[in-house]
């Protein structure tokens, strides 16, 4: 307790001596008695003359009187500011420069930066000190880091607000110019929040040049916080044949302590997580490598990898189709497949693989130059030396070679690229000169990849070549026959892996080319397979960003600023504040830049240059104690009225409802307020029919649908039984969009930068029975012919894209919508001739009704033209809008339930017969 | 007297409150009343026209226009159609209208006004029910229907003076009517002593309906309450109420009471109704003090 008290500093200690009045209030109050409850009543005739023997303490009690001297003990207390843990005074006398590594590293302890830059700027500002701040990261988008000074504590402090962690690396070196560049005539004295890597080996350097112009200090995580880095797997598929393919490395410092637990997750799609693996990291064995066992169904849905409670680009992997794709390439020739399909191997292997990756046929050099990730040998034997040569290489680069047998095999004599040596002949087991039996599969062993799968009783084989016993055949084998003979044998060789089969890929030695067995095999065996490298569709020398990392490791659209990728070194790219990590591509094809793949060795800070001092972050921040203070006396406060409430005269229904009323305004004021911010009331919007639309962040435009749609609304009003409650500009992003039946979205080139959140409403609006006018505004539907590139009609284009919208169709004859309420061929506004597209089938539970109507007719502005008489569009245009207008709600609101009547001409018929 | 605009403004505006609270008023007698009429008078209503009383053998000395012929072609005898005997009886209706009547204790409950003006109005429908004629008091003219109730109830919510106890000037019961009065009889004893005594003089069957609140019967508030009374004098600040509470029911009772003996000095009779109770009760009280008085008249 003292301990907790001997922290705590008096900012404005004169305001105590207040306290020395407290016995002066407590007289005011002792001999002020609590008012008496003054009530009307007509018996009090009755009363009069009466006294109380007994009476109610006219003096304020004890206990109530000791409430009070705490409450305003603790409003003295709290006015004079104290703090707890108040901070160290900085060193020196002149500037403080805090030099803050918003880098991807510095997101993962992005929190203890500025809680520390906070208090070390609230400090000077205390001081009277200025402050200069360096960034060490360029923001997305530009080319220099910031570095703002002189300012004062508050402003400083203004800007450490501002600041977020960027997706890429530091850029030191630019730091230490900017630095240099602004020389500054006094010592400064230096602050370095690091975040403990020393990025591009340049911290020094920097180190050096905030040196010469004052002292330096550089602050460094421990070492269990420091950064980790999420490196793609290299695949080895001789050491891990048992991984399924799923694995990434964990990459640190490794100044990190011994074992150091982390836990990776997989997501899926939406952000779901799929799995959670742990591991620790030790500093001797880094990367780490984290796999993971899951389901071929699960696999193809993995988006990227992160490393849970950290976060930033850093800890977060994003996969690409790469990734799923394995391009398998089967040696053979085309015109082997056309003579005789099923003698031909490469009829089998390809059926079989076929609905699990790409595959191509050709001859070996073909396929090396395809750069196929698994290729498969049917029972080819020799082969130029020169072809083998670079087939091995392409083994030893991490390929995955898999080998059937066949009469070929049996007869040759080398073992090139081979996992065993065979002996020469193979074996028959059932023929004309044998006795022996056909043989049948052997259940998979545990330490097989193939383990698992179901072995069929009815498989049998008839021929097999045979390996040559030899010590380690053992450990090669994945698969045995019966009498124990292999009949799948594979070794790696170094980064690669060859796979033999000691029978037929077709059915000619044994009948597992016709069972499920097969497939399975050859799916376990091509999941194990690398990735294929990227293949840049030809033409495209660019890939446009598609979404973006933010600092925090989420995904965004790009920010303006963010440049393609040049193609041709996208796989050596490094992301740059130009090029953040994220998802690029063009067309179909997506390039996932990631920071694990591009980035060099984490290296700790280690030793810095002589005379800096070093330092550590702690977590006894300064603690401002007046609020909860304050908080705590107004508790006080309403608890002395309510006993008040008790004293004067019993809970009367009216007093308690007014303390409960009191409580409840104080507990508004309590809440933070944000929590009420921004949400549309839905007592009022369920109260009423009321039309809205979006706002485009273009005020003159806005006032344009406003006044229009409150045109429509009294023409609704004044023409049909529809009368709406008032007009809404809606923003997607902040409100509940479900209280309207219909939005009206005139589209401007301000809405192209919608944030995720809005799409997220947005689609959920529509799913949910909404109903959406998208209204280009510029004639781009025209019905001679589509002009889509208007920017608007580009804007739409870019909001859609991440909408589920149904097929639409250009709306027919005898829509619904011409007939809900006026019997319309055309739906004009100010343009006359445009056309509209609704949904082709609507989905059901709608009633018929398009979630989605996208025109281009500019309908809101006709509609506020109504209004006016002065219009420069023609009076009986502006009528046909309005018309529009009343048929569209009329559409919204009813459904098909006039489509009935499009059919009356034939009921009518049919009844007359 | 001038008539500014002001008056005039207060005078409508007065005029549709009592419009738009007279139909609640009326309502609400009715339903109270509407138990009553079927417990007891059901079996009255029975029978033919209003006004036919019974037929009768002509004897001599009937007038000949009194014979029902249509009666007398049935058979050999001659009928005359006898009428019922028309002694109706007039009874007014007074309510009290003091500041100190509109006072609740509770926001659940009715103001004492408004329970007096029920159970006035109440009464008053029940007696119209019964063929006989009621005003309200101040006004000689009297009805038998259904409107001279809703006139009385006009009289009730008109703004007028505040009227603690039946006025005395001006206007003078007829004799022998009967004459109901609801307040809250909170008046010292001896004013009402006196009043009483003038109301008397006309001879008349009276019916004293006191209305009190729960709280004004109990005294239920707790701790340090200044009471504000009716006149300045009637101020009084009690420091502690449960201590005086016995002192005071036993004043209440007591003028009560003395209450009770004014009326049976006079022949009226006395009930008293708490706002808390069941209106349909005390009605039921009264109606049945209303008719034993008729039936002994």
């Amino acid at each position: 307790m003292s301990g907790f008290f001997s922290q705590i500093v008096f900012l404005q200690p004169m305001i105590l001596a207040a306290l020395l009045g407290l016995p002066l209030l407590w007289y005011l109050l002792r001999i002020t008695p609590p008012p008496a409850q003054k009530i009307f009543f007509p018996a009090a005739r009755l009363l009069v003359g009466l006294t109380s023997d007994e009476n109610t303490p006219s003096r304020t009690p004890w206990w109530i009187l000791l409430l009070r001297m705490l409450i305003a003990a603790l409003v003295i207390i709290a006015l004079a500011q104290p703090v707890k843990n108040m901070a160290q005074g900085i060193e020196g006398s002149g500037a403080v420069r805090l030099v803050i590594d918003n880098s991807w590293a510095g997101a993962q302890n992005w929190q203890q930066q500025m809680d520390m830059a906070e208090e070390l700027a609230t400090q000077a500002e205390r001081e009277g000190r200025d402050v200069y701040v360096l960034t060490t990261t360029p923001r997305i988008g530009l080319d220099d880091p910031d570095y703002i000074g002189a300012v004062t504590g508050k402003d400083a402090l203004s800007f450490l607000r501002g600041l977020s962690p960027q997706p890429v690396p530091a850029d030191y070196a630019a730091a230490a110019r900017l630095v240099r560049e602004r020389p500054s005539g006094t010592a400064i004295y230096s602050v370095w929040l690091s975040h403990g890597l020393d990025e591009g080996g340049k911290m020094g350097n920097l180190a050096r040049v905030l040196q010469n112009q004052g002292a330096l200090k550089v602050v460094l995580p421990a070492p269990e916080h420091m950064p980790l880095l999420l490196r793609p797997a290299k695949v080895n598929l001789g050491k891990d044949k048992g991984d399924n393919g799923v694995s990434v490395m964990v990459d640190a410092p490794s100044n990190i302590p011994p074992s150091l637990p982390v836990s990776v997750q997989v997501n899926g799609e939406n952000g779901s997580v799929i799995d959670i693996q742990s591991a620790s990291l030790s500093p001797g064995n880094l990367p780490q490598r984290v796999g993971f066992d899951l389901v071929e169904q699960l696999k193809s849905t993995i988006t990227g990898f992160k490393v849970n409670a950290r976060s930033g680009a850093g800890a977060v992997l994003l996969l690409d189709e790469r990734y799923h794709h394995r391009h398998v390439g089967i040696v053979a020739s085309a015109e082997d497949m056309e003579a005789a399909p099923l003698a031909e191997a490469s009829y089998y292997l390809k059926r079989a693989l076929e609905p699990y990756a790409d595959i191509t046929l050709g001859s070996i050099p073909e396929l090396l130059d395809k750069n196929v990730s698994m290729m498969i040998l049917p029972d080819v034997a020799a082969m130029p030396s020169d072809t083998l040569n670079r087939l091995e290489q392409w083994v030893k680069n991490g390929g995955l070679l898999l080998r059937f047998s066949g009469p070929n095999t049996a007869k040759t004599k080398d073992p090139f690229l081979m996992p065993v040596s065979l002996r020469s002949g193979g074996r028959s087991l059932s023929g004309a000169l044998t006795w022996e039996e056909p043989q049948k599969i052997e259940p998979f062993k545990e330490d097989s990849p193939f383990y698992g799968l179901d072995v069929a009783d009815d498989i049998t084989v008839t021929q097999q070549v045979l390996a040559d016993p030899a010590q380690d055949l053992e450990g090669k084998v994945w698969a045995q026959l019966k009498d124990g003979t292999p009949l799948i044998t594979a070794a790696p060789l170094d980064r690669g892996l060859i796979v033999l089969v000691h029978t037929t890929a077709s059915p000619e030695w044994s009948n597992l080319a016709l069972s499920g067995l097969y497939v399975n095999i050859l799916k376990r065996l091509q999941a194990m397979a690398k990735g294929s490298s990227v293949e840049v569709p030809e033409k495209q020398n660019s890939l446009d960003p598609v979404v973006v990392m933010d600092g925090n490791g989420r995904l965004i659209p790009p920010p303006p600023g963010v440049q393609p990728l040049p193609a041709s070194g996208a796989e050596k790219a490094v992301p740059d504040s130009r090029h953040p990590p994220g998802i690029y591509g063009h067309g179909g094809f997506q390039y996932a830049l990631n920071l694990g793949n591009a980035l060099p060795r984490l290296r700790d800070v280690g030793s810095l240059p002589l005379g800096v001092e070093r330092g550590a972050y702690d977590s006894d921040y300064e603690v401002d104690l007046m609020p909860p203070l304050l908080l705590g006396a107004l508790v006080l406060l309403m608890l002395d009225w309510v006993v008040m409430i008790a004293l004067g005269g019993g809970f009367r229904m009216a007093g308690l409802r007014k303390a409960v009323m009191v409580l409840a305004v104080a507990g508004g004021l309590v809440m933070p307020t944000q929590v009420f911010a921004k949400d549309l009331d839905p007592v009022k919007y369920t109260q009423g029919l009321y039309l809205a639309y979006i706002k485009t962040g273009d005020s003159a435009l806005d006032s344009v649908f406003q006044s229009g749609l409150e045109q429509l609304s009294k023409a609704l009003a004044r023409r049909t039984s529809v009368e709406p409650a008032g007009v809404v500009g809606l923003d997607p992003e902040e409100d509940t969009l479900a209280f309207f039946p219909l939005i009206y979205w005139g589209v401007s080139p301000e809405q192209s930068k919608i944030s995720g959140k809005a799409i997220q409403n947005i689609q959920y609006y529509l799913d949910h029975g909404g109903t959406i006018l998208f209204d280009t505004r510029d004639d781009s539907m025209h019905a001679a012919g589509r002009n889509d590139d208007t920017i608007n009609a580009q804007t739409l284009r870019h909001i859609t894209a991440f909408l589920n919208v149904p097929p639409l169709i250009p709306v027919p004859k005898d829509h619904v919508l011409g007939r809900s309420f006026y019997l319309l061929d055309k739906f004009p506004g100010r343009y006359e001739d445009g056309q509209i597209w609704v949904e082709q089938n609507s989905t059901g539970g709608r009633d018929g009704v398009s979630s989605v109507l996208i025109g281009s007719n500019d309908w809101a502005s006709a509609w506020d033209a109504y209004g006016d008489h002065s219009g420069y569009s023609s009076r009986r245009q502006n009528e046909m809008a309005m018309r529009f207008g009343i048929n569209l709600v009329m559409y919204a609101l009813t459904g098909n339930y006039k489509a009935d009547q499009v059919h009356i001409p034939y009921i009518l018929e049919r009844l007359g017969e | 007297m001038a008539f500014s605009l002001k008056n005039l403004i207060g005078l409508r505006r007065g005029a549709e409150d009592v419009a738009a609270a007279l139909p609640a008023m009326m309502i609400e007698a009715q339903r109270i009343a509407h138990n009553i009429h079927h417990g007891e008078h059901a079996q009255r209503k029975s029978g033919m026209g209003e006004k036919f009383w019974q037929f009768r053998d002509y004897a001599p000395g009937d007038r000949p226009q009194d014979i029902d012929w249509r009666q007398s072609a049935k058979g050999d005898h001659i009928y005359t159609r006898e009428r019922e005997l028309h002694s109706t009886q007039k009874t007014f209706f007074w309510c009290a209208s003091d500041r100190g009547m509109s006072y609740k204790s509770r926001p659940s409950l009715q103001t004492k006004q408004e329970c007096a003006q029920i159970l006035a109005l109440a009464l008053a429908l029940l007696t119209v029910r019964g063929e006989e004629q009621v005003g309200a008091f101040g006004d000689l003219l009297t009805g038998r229907s259904e409107r001279a109730v809703q006139k009385i109830g006009v009289s009730f919510l008109e703004h007028k003076k505040e009227e603690r106890l039946p006025p005395i000037n001006g206007f003078s019961l007829p004799r022998f009517s009967s004459f109901v009065a609801a307040g809250d009889f909170l008046s010292p004893i001896e004013e009402i002593e006196e009043r009483f005594s003038q109301l008397a003089v006309s001879n008349v069957n009276a019916v004293l309906i006191q209305v009190l609140d729960p709280s004004e019967i109990y005294l239920d508030f707790n701790g340090r309450v200044e009471f504000e009374g009716m006149a300045q004098s009637e101020h009084e600040t009690i420091d502690y109420v449960p201590s005086v509470r016995e002192t005071y029911q036993e004043r209440l009772r007591a003028h009560n009471s003395a209450l009770e003996a004014l009326c049976k000095k006079y022949g009226w009779h006395y009930i008293l109704h708490r706002t808390d109770t069941d209106m349909g009760t005390s009605l039921w009280t009264l109606w049945q003090n209303l008719q034993s008085e008729r039936r002994s008249a």
